[in-house]
């Protein structure tokens, strides 16, 4: 007699960790002054944007979290750990996940958790979710208080900024009852690659600008993860 | 001994009312009534509860000026029951401060039946429709996120969410859905022309009217479709953009040139309690509607294929349209006690 019994497969957690960073250094908000590729000065008052959808991988398994909506602002140091669970033991190699929200959830009314409206990372007179923000001022802005403003969002064709990133892992284990640290660097001087803050410096609406602001930070990511440290 | 006995009496008393706490409040289910003959509804209330609890709760958001930045605008001040939930006696619609907007605000009825929301449909699904009046510098200028607190803070409202939602934290997700409770039940389907069509005993029709009907079937219905009197579509009819508001209608949400000086094409019903009329409310009479769509068309690229060809009418057949558009009044909507001023 042969009897099959079906074990739940053993899980693990994945722990992210990210860093706002200026050119590599530590991100301060208002306070510090940056240089720019382009040779504009700035400060960031506010950055802010939506992870969603993120999955790992390996050449035989792929594991994607359910209800992936994560809200990360570089003010809230809670918004920068978070953790997901229930991951199917092993060794995954890719980490994939978009900047901003899905089209879906623009079209599907009063979202809740992250996507709550209120959270003010939503359109009201053209509805649809702003996927990232990035404001700040600089002595290039021939603006009120210099400041600039960029919201970024659009999920209607031909101004769709949700933005696909991969980023390939190194000895990304998952294994039981642990948590597996992954330390994830986000740029902000990427945003500004290519543009000049005095004569683009208040995107707010879906369009050209948006996209070409969406492609440059979708770069913004770099896998910042300690040798030997991912397990805790 | 005895302090044990009463320990565990007293333990047993904790653990019944730490149960207690935890089964929801009961609710009453409500309906939604779809009219006979007419389609489903677009908005498909998967997130909502149809409660009376809801119903009430989102009654009294809807008339409460809490939802504004000094409390002195509730949705009711631009959305009056007895003008069909619009605001009449102006052109266009003023909010706080006395501001004025640059549209005449919309008449509510049957919105569960509507795809997008606003003149230019910049708003895709009714649930969030309530965010663009809330945060519009000229109509409420407030924020959602300090609606929420504003609500949070109310015990009263805290009571009423959690009857509702079974949670006292309010968060903006469940404050919208609650407005959204009361607004789909603004339904109008018991005018003259509804009695009629369903032969009801009584309800019946003179010449004059009849002949508006077929009036109506011939030169109005293809946009302002039967039942609900609007295909739900975009379309310019001829209105000259106003020299100081320029309004490109349509186009500011798609950006396409062939939007331009496109609007959402309205209801009709309960249209003798609407005025002033149009995008702007720049016609006051329903007779300046009609005569505007035979003599006052204006050329554009953008304009209705539909009103191209001149809508010719003789000026018994005008009267007799018009005559046809009042049996679209129906006083149950108008007057349901349901949908007035929530008193305590």
């Amino acid at each position: 007699m042969i009897v099959s019994i079906q074990f739940a497969t053993a899980q693990g957690a994945l722990g992210l960790q990210i860093i706002p960073v200026f050119n590599g250094k530590p991100l301060i908000l208002n306070d510090k002054m940056y240089g720019t590729e382009n040779g504009d000065s700035v400060s960031i008052e506010v950055f802010k944007f939506y992870m969603s959808s993120i999955s790992l991988r390996n050449e035989s398994k792929r594991f994607a979290e359910k209800s992936s909506y994560h809200l990360v602002d570089a003010e809230d140091s809670s918004s920068l750990n978070f953790k997901i669970e229930n991951i199917p033991e092993a060794e995954y190699s890719l980490l994939t996940f978009n900047i901003g929200v899905d089209s879906t959830a623009s079209v599907s009314g009063a979202m809740g958790g992250a996507l709550d409206p209120s959270i003010g990372m939503y359109w009201a007179w053209n509805t649809g979710y702003i996927d990232a923000k990035l404001v700040g001022h600089s002595p290039s802005c021939n603006t009120m208080h210099h400041q600039f403003d960029f919201h970024i969002g659009g999920y209607k064709e031909p101004y769709i900024t949700l933005r696909k990133v991969t980023l390939p892992l190194t000895a990304c284990v998952i294994s039981k009852g642990h948590t597996t640290l992954l330390t994830l660097n986000v740029d902000v001087a990427t945003w500004f690659s290519g543009i000049h803050l005095t004569a683009m410096n208040n995107v707010v609406i879906p369009s050209l600008e948006a996209l070409k602001i969406a492609d440059n930070y979708m770069e913004m990511f770099e896998n910042n993860t300690k040798k030997g440290g991912q397990k805790k | 001994m005895r302090n044990e006995k009463l320990f565990t009496v007293l333990f047993s008393v904790i653990m019944l009312l730490f149960v207690f706490s935890f089964i929801p409040n009961k609710t009453t289910k409500i309906k939604f009534i779809i009219p006979e003959g007419w389609p489903k509804p677009v908005y498909s209330m998967s997130k909502i509860p149809l409660t009376e609890e809801g119903f009430q709760l989102g009654r009294r958001l809807f008339y409460d000026p809490i939802l504004s930045r000094d409390s002195t605008i509730s949705c009711s001040s631009c959305h009056l029951q007895a003008t069909g939930f619009t605001h009449v006696d102006h052109t266009l619609s003023h909010g706080i401060g006395g501001q004025f907007g640059t549209r005449n605000s919309l008449a509510l009825m049957n919105l569960a039946w509507n795809k997008s929301f606003m003149w230019d449909g910049g708003v895709n699904h009714l649930e969030v429709q309530a965010i663009s009046p809330i945060t519009n510098k000229v109509e409420m200028d407030e924020s959602l996120e300090h609606v929420v607190l504003k609500l949070n803070a109310s015990e009263k409202y805290k009571r009423l969410f959690n009857s509702t939602f079974g949670d006292t934290i309010i968060t903006g997700q469940n404050f919208l859905l609650a407005i959204t409770e009361f607004i789909i039940q603004l339904n109008s389907y018991n005018s003259r022309y509804d009695r009629y069509m369903r032969k009801e005993q009584g309800a019946t029709f003179n010449e004059q009217e009849l002949n508006g009907l077929k009036l109506f079937r011939a030169n109005c219905n293809t946009c302002h479709t039967e039942p609900l009197f609007t295909n739900h579509s975009f379309e310019n009819n001829g209105l000259a953009a106003d020299y100081l508001l320029k309004d490109v209608g349509r186009m500011r949400i798609t950006q396409k040139a062939v939007d331009s000086l496109k609007f959402k094409v309205s209801t009709l019903r309960n249209i003798q309690f609407t005025p002033p009329y149009m995008h702007d409310g720049r016609f006051k009479k329903l007779s300046d509607v009609i005569n505007h769509y035979t003599d006052g068309i204006h050329q554009s690229k953008t304009l209705s294929k539909k009103l191209m060809k001149p809508i010719v009418l003789s000026a018994n057949d005008k009267i007799d349209l018009v005559a046809f558009l009042l049996t679209l009044t129906d006083k149950e909507f108008l007057f349901d006690p349901r949908f007035t001023f929530p008193r305590e």
